[in-house]
């Protein structure tokens, strides 16, 4: 699933995170919507939640921020399920029957093509659904959010926050802070992957530590990435 | 209160046994409601990520353990809205089963509308 697909799902479920309040007209739309999007049962079970979530937890915050968190949950939830083998979780999107039941009434549709389907396989999860583009946060508290609402095990999303957090203090000039910024969400990624690639870990690890080594420190203290980094330590 | 064995959805679902667990120790804590709400239980734990909740849920009501139920935020208090009884909280299976007009806690009544559908959870057995 690439970014285009994620997005399009994404719009169809905008009107219901941003509208001011979730009415019964909305939860059948709703419910329509991931009806014709002909999507695994228990993701759009999740969805529902996701949305109810989302809307009464960020009252208070901005519809942008409410978005990102629904997009950022989606993401992982079909994750989770898919994991499970609960089967494919396919989202099978008919532009033109959308349109001509207008469930999607919020929904603003973008410029996907009818019948265009977007499935996400088992592989799937290994490269592009896991892609760094999640966790590349514009600030701590971004990046914890998505990090706790990752399959990283506990230990390790400590780690990876505390990473996250000296990297912040470390007064690195802007272009190496950004650049290690973006090389700490690509770790992140790739720990989150079942088959980790120890190669692109050492690689990233590497980059990190020769730009901010307290942050490459850190990194190294949690178990799993120690292991994958094998000799190679601070 | 709530049921607490889950062990199939946990076969199935084995990364989010955290999520069971905190499902467990909440329903064995709050032995007094036949129902979890969502925003109720979130409060209870923060530090649960929202998609593994809204996937472990789902899951348990697929299994037949929990089921899904809807309720209505009242707009003054956000607290959920009361049956015309004047006592218990107002639960619905189905968007269309709500009446148009609900009460708030302090029994002040409200058009549905202008309140937000919420889903609930609760034991399957308890229909």
């Amino acid at each position: 699933m690439n970014e285009d697909d994620l997005l399009f799902i994404q719009e169809e479920f905008r009107g219901f995170i941003t509208a001011s309040t979730f009415t019964r007209e909305d939860l059948r739309n709703a419910r329509k919507t991931l009806e014709e999007a002909r999507l695994n049962k228990t993701v759009c079970r999740a969805l529902l939640a996701l949305i109810s979530m989302v809307r009464t937890e960020l009252r208070e915050v901005g519809l942008k921020a409410r978005e990102e968190c629904f997009r950022e949950c989606m993401e992982t939830a079909i994750r989770i399920v898919e994991a499970s083998g609960s089967g494919n979780v396919t989202v099978d999107v008919d532009a033109s029957s959308k349109s001509a039941s207008g469930a999607s009434s919020h929904s603003e549709m973008t410029g996907k093509k009818m019948g265009d389907e977007i499935s996400i396989g088992g592989d799937a999860i290994n490269s592009a659904v896991g892609s760094a583009a999640k966790f590349k946060a514009r600030d701590v508290a971004s990046y914890k959010q998505t990090v706790d609402s990752s399959l990283i095990d506990d230990e390790l999303k400590a780690i990876l926050v505390k990473a996250r957090e000296a990297l912040d203090s470390a007064e690195l000039p802007p272009g190496d802070a950004e650049d290690t910024a973006d090389d700490l969400a690509k770790l992140t990624a790739e720990m989150e992957k079942p088959e980790k690639d120890a190669g692109r870990i050492r690689k990233l690890w590497g980059r990190i530590r020769d730009a901010a080594p307290t942050v490459a420190s850190i990194l190294a203290s949690a178990a799993s990435i120690a292991k994958l980094l094998g000799g190679e330590q601070p | 209160m709530l049921p607490t064995n889950f062990a199939t959805s946990r076969a199935r679902y084995p990364q989010l046994a955290t999520i069971f667990d905190a499902i467990e120790d909440w329903a064995r804590a709050n032995p007094q409601l036949h129902y979890l709400e969502l925003g109720r239980f979130r409060q209870a734990k923060p530090q649960l990520g929202r998609a593994q909740v809204a996937v472990a849920l789902s899951a348990l009501v697929e299994d037949g353990i929990l089921d899904e139920m809807i309720a209505v935020e009242a707009p003054t208090n956000y607290a959920l809205a009361i049956a015309s009884d004047g006592r218990t909280t107002a639960l619905y299976e189905s968007e269309d089963e709500i009446p148009d007009e609900l009460y708030d806690t302090a029994l002040t009544r409200f058009e549905t509308d202008e309140g937000e559908l919420v889903p609930v959870y609760r034991g399957a057995e308890d229909e």
